[in-house]
C-alpha cells in the first residue's frame, strides 16, 4: 500500500469508527453543499454524507475515465488489463469505445498513455483504500462510453470528449472537498484534483492546437479556444469550476433529476447516484 | 529561399506505389507521403484499393507553376463527405486502378470524413482529419529514409549552390554525403519538401538533426503544387559535417513527422 492509500485508509477506518452528522459538525453550509445534501437526501434518504460516500462517487467517475482512455489507447477496458472492477452494487459492461487512430510519438498519443495510466492508477488507488479500510468498493457500473455518438472515431473527438471528462472531474473535486471530513483524506483528494487538473490543461491545449470545436457542458463550462477564449479553465477569480455530485450526475447521465443515463445507463453505483432535480445546461 | 521544382518528387506522385496493410478495407486513405492514416486538410493523400479506376491517368501539371488540377481524371471523381457533412470533390494527381493521389479539400472540417470513388457505389473509405499531420516525402521507396531535400548554399545572401540529399547509384537511390564545410561566408540551408504541415499554429516548428537542434526558418506552402509544403532548416551547424548519417527529426505543433536520414 503506498502513501497515498495508508492516509486514505486511516482516515475510512476513523470514520468507519466513529461516524459524525457532517451537516451539524460542520455548522453552516455553503449554497453549493445544500444544493449537495438536497440531492442526496432526495437520492439515499439520508442527511450525512460520509467520506465513504464521496470516495464511492469518485471512483465512479475514475472508472469512466479509465474505461474512456484505456479504450482510445489500447481498445481494451481496464478488466482487460487487470484492474479490479468488482464490488458493492452492480457491475456492468462497457460499451461503445474503440481504439482511436493517433499519430503515434505525437504529444497528443503520449499525453494520453500518461493520462490513461493515471486514472488507472487512481481507480486502483481508491479501490485499494476503501478495501484496506475494509469497505468494499463499488463496482464499476454499466458505462456507455458512445453516449455521445462521438469520442473514438478520430483524434479530435477524443480530445473534445477527454476534455469534457477532465473539466468535470476537475469541478467534481472542487465541489465534493468542503463536504470531506478529514484534513489527511482532503489533502490526498487535494492531490487527485491537481492530477486531473493537469489533464484538463493538457487537453485543452491541444483542443487549441488540433482546432477542435468543443460545446458547453452546463453554465459553468469554460470553453478552451477555438470554440472558447481560454487555455485554461480558470473563472474571473483564477479558480476552477465547481460542481456538486448532482450536477456532475447531471452531466454524465445527460438530463436533470435521474438516477441512470449516457454515460450510466444502469446509474452509478453508491449513495450518490442521483443527478440534480434542476437542468444545469447551459444555452 | 528559393523554391525549387521538386521533379522527383512529382514522379511519385503521377505514378503507383505499393502500400500493404495486413487486411485491407475497401479504401484505405493515407498520407501521399508517409502512408500514416491521419492527414490534414489542403495535404496530398493516397486512396489505395482494387478497381478504384479501369486505367492509370496522371495530371498534367508540367510546367504549370501554380497548377489547378483536374476533379475529373481518366473519367473518374472522388466524392468527399466531412464530418459536418459537407461534400467536395478532390482534385487529382493521378488515378490508377490501385492507387489515387490526390488532395483533401482545404476547407474538410476536421475529423472523419468518407471518401467515395465514383467508379463504384462500394468503393469507400474513411479518412482521418487532423488539423496537421506532417509527413516528408521520401525518394528510395520502401525504406523511405531518404527525404526528398536539397542543399542550399548561400553566400553573401545569394544562392551558391544546389544539391540534392540523394544520389543514382547503379540505378538506385542513394543517400549522398553532404558537404556543409564550405568555405569563408558560406551557409548552409535544408528544404525539406513534405505535406501536412501548412496548417500549424505559431508556435515554432521544431527540428534535430541528430539530436542537434536546427533552426526552421519557414513551414508552409511549397507554393508550386497544390498540397504541397516545404520547410526550410539552417543555418546547418559545422559541427555536423563527417558525422555520418544522422535522423532528422522535424515536429509540427507536437505531432511528428516520419523520421528520415541525412549523411554529413
Amino acid at each position: 500500500m503506498n502513501i497515498s492509500q495508508k492516509v486514505i485508509v486511516n482516515n475510512i477506518r476513523e470514520k468507519l469508527a466513529n461516524r459524525r452528522d457532517f451537516v451539524q459538525r460542520v455548522g453552516m453550509a455553503s449554497a453549493g453543499l445544500a444544493a449537495f445534501l438536497a440531492a442526496t437526501d432526495s437520492a439515499s434518504g439520508q442527511s450525512a454524507i460520509t467520506d465513504v460516500d464521496i470516495l464511492q462517487f469518485a471512483l465512479n467517475l475514475e472508472y469512466l475515465e479509465a474505461e474512456f482512455y484505456t479504450f482510445a489507447r489500447l481498445g481494451k477496458t481496464i478488466d482487460q488489463m487487470g484492474i479490479g472492477i468488482t464490488g458493492s452494487g452492480t457491475t456492468g459492461a462497457t460499451t461503445g469505445g474503440q481504439k482511436v487512430n493517433f499519430i503515434e510519438g505525437s504529444t497528443l498519443a503520449q499525453s494520453a498513455d500518461e493520462i490513461g495510466a493515471d486514472e488507472r492508477a487512481h481507480v486502483m488507488l481508491l479501490r485499494g483504500a476503501l478495501t484496506a479500510a475494509g469497505v468494499q468498493p463499488v463496482a464499476k457500473p454499466a458505462i456507455n462510453l458512445n453516449a455521445l455518438g462521438s469520442g473514438f472515431e478520430s483524434q479530435e473527438a477524443f480530445i473534445a470528449l477527454g476534455r469534457a471528462f477532465e473539466d468535470v472531474g476537475v469541478s467534481a473535486y472542487g465541489g465534493a472537498a468542503p463536504l470531506i471530513q478529514s484534513k489527511a483524506y482532503l489533502g490526498v483528494a487535494a492531490r487527485i484534483l491537481a492530477a486531473e487538473a493537469e489533464h484538463t490543461g493538457n487537453l485543452r491545449l491541444h483542443a487549441a492546437l488540433y482546432q477542435v470545436k468543443t460545446a458547453a457542458l452546463d453554465a459553468v463550462d469554460i470553453l478552451p479556444p477555438p470554440s472558447g477564449g481560454r487555455y485554461i479553465s480558470l473563472d474571473a477569480t483564477g479558480l476552477t469550476a465547481v460542481r456538486t455530485p448532482g450536477q456532475v450526475l447531471n452531466i454524465v447521465y445527460g438530463g436533470a433529476g435521474r438516477s441512470s443515463g449516457a454515460f450510466f445507463p444502469n446509474g452509478a453505483n453508491g449513495t450518490l447516484k442521483t443527478s440534480d432535480a434542476a437542468a444545469t445546461l447551459g444555452t | 529561399m528559393p523554391s525549387m521544382r521538386p521533379h522527383i518528387i512529382f514522379t511519385c506522385l503521377l505514378s503507383a506505389g505499393t502500400l500493404t496493410f495486413g487486411q485491407a478495407p475497401t479504401v484505405t486513405n493515407a498520407s501521399g507521403a508517409n502512408s500514416r492514416l491521419v492527414v490534414s486538410p489542403d495535404s496530398i493523400v493516397s486512396a489505395w484499393g482494387t478497381g478504384l479506376s479501369t486505367q492509370t491517368v496522371a495530371a498534367n501539371i508540367t510546367g504549370t507553376g501554380s497548377s489547378t488540377l483536374p476533379n475529373t481524371l481518366g473519367g473518374l471523381q472522388l466524392s468527399l463527405k466531412d464530418s459536418a457533412n459537407a461534400t467536395f470533390q478532390p482534385a487529382l494527381y493521378m488515378v490508377s486502378p490501385t492507387q489515387i493521389n490526390y488532395v483533401l479539400p482545404a476547407n474538410t472540417a476536421l475529423g472523419t470524413a468518407v471518401l467515395s470513388v465514383s467508379t463504384s457505389p462500394g468503393l469507400t473509405g474513411p479518412v482521418y482529419v487532423s488539423n496537421v499531420a506532417p509527413a516528408i516525402f521520401t525518394v528510395n521507396g520502401t525504406m523511405a529514409t531518404i527525404p526528398a531535400a536539397q542543399l542550399v548554399r548561400f553566400n553573401s545572401g545569394a544562392v551558391t549552390a544546389v544539391d540534392l540529399v540523394y544520389q543514382l547509384n547503379s540505378g538506385d537511390v542513394v543517400a549522398r554525403q553532404l558537404n556543409i564545410s564550405g568555405s569563408s561566408g558560406d551557409s548552409f540551408y535544408l528544404m525539406v519538401y513534405a505535406t501536412g504541415v501548412r496548417r500549424h499554429s505559431r508556435n515554432p516548428v521544431i527540428a534535430t538533426i541528430g539530436g542537434t537542434s536546427v533552426p526552421v526558418t519557414y513551414a508552409g506552402p511549397q507554393n508550386q503544387y497544390p498540397g504541397f509544403d516545404q520547410i526550410n532548416i539552417g543555418p546547418l551547424p559545422v559541427s555536423l559535417a563527417g558525422k555520418g548519417a544522422l535522423d532528422l527529426v522535424i515536429r509540427v505543433d507536437g505531432v511528428p513527422a516520419n523520421t528520415v536520414k541525412l549523411t554529413f
